[in-house]
């Protein structure tokens, strides 16, 4: 299996390791899974009351972060630099937080499989585009700035999901052990 | 600008792109931590220990590794962290004051660009 140490992404214990060597494409391709899996593995293995059961005072949850992340990039991928129709989001104009507060039925297999199918999209704005130089439908953004930007957003959110999961169940680490 | 925080340039190339995204988490760390007295910050951790403290001096530790001994192969660099205690570098002393951590976290990030500039 391919550990990532050349200039194609690998694996490393079931998470995407980005290419030690990649070009540019690669790198953030790789880095962008890295952190998307990272979040689905850092919510996974506990049921949804214990994840339920925190939140910050201001109202992050584990859910909505996840369904926050889906949204963010649909957003940035899709409607601002593919310009593609017919996006449903979970947010409003009226109410521009809506994705974060998940109703109590929902489950996190559930956000976590729409939030894959979305990657997968996503995927293929960037592997499609010409040149990370291209320059987005709306907004006047490179490509690489939007990635660059999803990166920063989720690893931002995981270090949220991180403190999250560390209060719900004792859950801690930076990624799976050996 | 907004808020004295790095705007990535929205077209810019490879390099210019990376080290402003870069600069840009730096500072919302410097942003983030700011405006509250040592003790304020100090009163918070999570149960394995982070603390505000030590992530601003292990975000400087790091970035002193990756760039300064691994891509530049500078020697005798100074660590918090050793080998026998590789996360020394999240605890801080009592007595060690944010301004000067994010002053040595500034003068790091400088010799890190320093780094990235001077790569073909």
């Amino acid at each position: 299996m391919d550990d990532g140490s050349g200039t194609t992404n690998g694996t490393r214990r079931g998470i995407t390791e980005p290419a030690a060597r990649g070009d540019e494409r690669t790198a953030l391709l790789g880095f962008l899974r890295r952190q998307r899996e990272l979040v689905a593995w850092k919510v996974g293995g506990a049921p949804d009351e214990v994840l339920r059961s925190v939140s910050t005072p201001s109202g992050l949850t584990v859910h909505g972060l996840v369904r926050h992340l889906t949204n963010v990039e649909r957003s940035w991928l899709r409607q601002v630099f593919a310009d593609q129709s017919d996006l449903v989001f979970d947010w409003t104009d009226d109410d521009p937080d809506a994705e974060l507060r998940v109703p109590e039925g929902v489950p996190m297999a559930d956000l976590l499989a729409a939030y894959a199918v979305e990657a997968e999209r996503c995927d293929e704005v960037i592997t499609c585009a010409e040149s990370l130089d291209d320059v987005s439908a709306r907004g006047g953004r490179s490509l690489r700035w939007i990635v660059l930007h999803l990166i920063e957003e989720t690893a931002r959110h995981l270090g949220h999901l991180d403190l999250l999961r560390e209060q719900a169940d004792g859950a801690v680490g930076e990624d799976p052990e050996p | 600008m907004t808020l004295g925080t790095t705007e990535p340039v929205h077209r810019g190339d490879e390099r210019t792109a990376l080290l402003g995204f870069l600069q840009r988490q730096r500072d919302v760390v410097a942003w983030k931590v700011g405006g509250a007295s040592d003790e304020v910050l100090r009163s918070a951790s999570t149960p394995t220990g982070l603390t505000a403290h030590g992530l601003v001096q292990h975000l400087a530790n790091v970035e002193r590794w990756w760039l300064r001994h691994e891509v530049a192969g500078e020697t005798g660099l100074p660590f918090e962290g050793t080998e026998d205690d590789p996360r020394a570098d999240l605890r801080v002393g009592a007595d060690v004051a944010m301004a000067d951590l994010l002053a040595g976290y500034a003068a790091e990030a400088a010799l890190c660009d320093a780094v990235v500039e001077a790569q073909p």
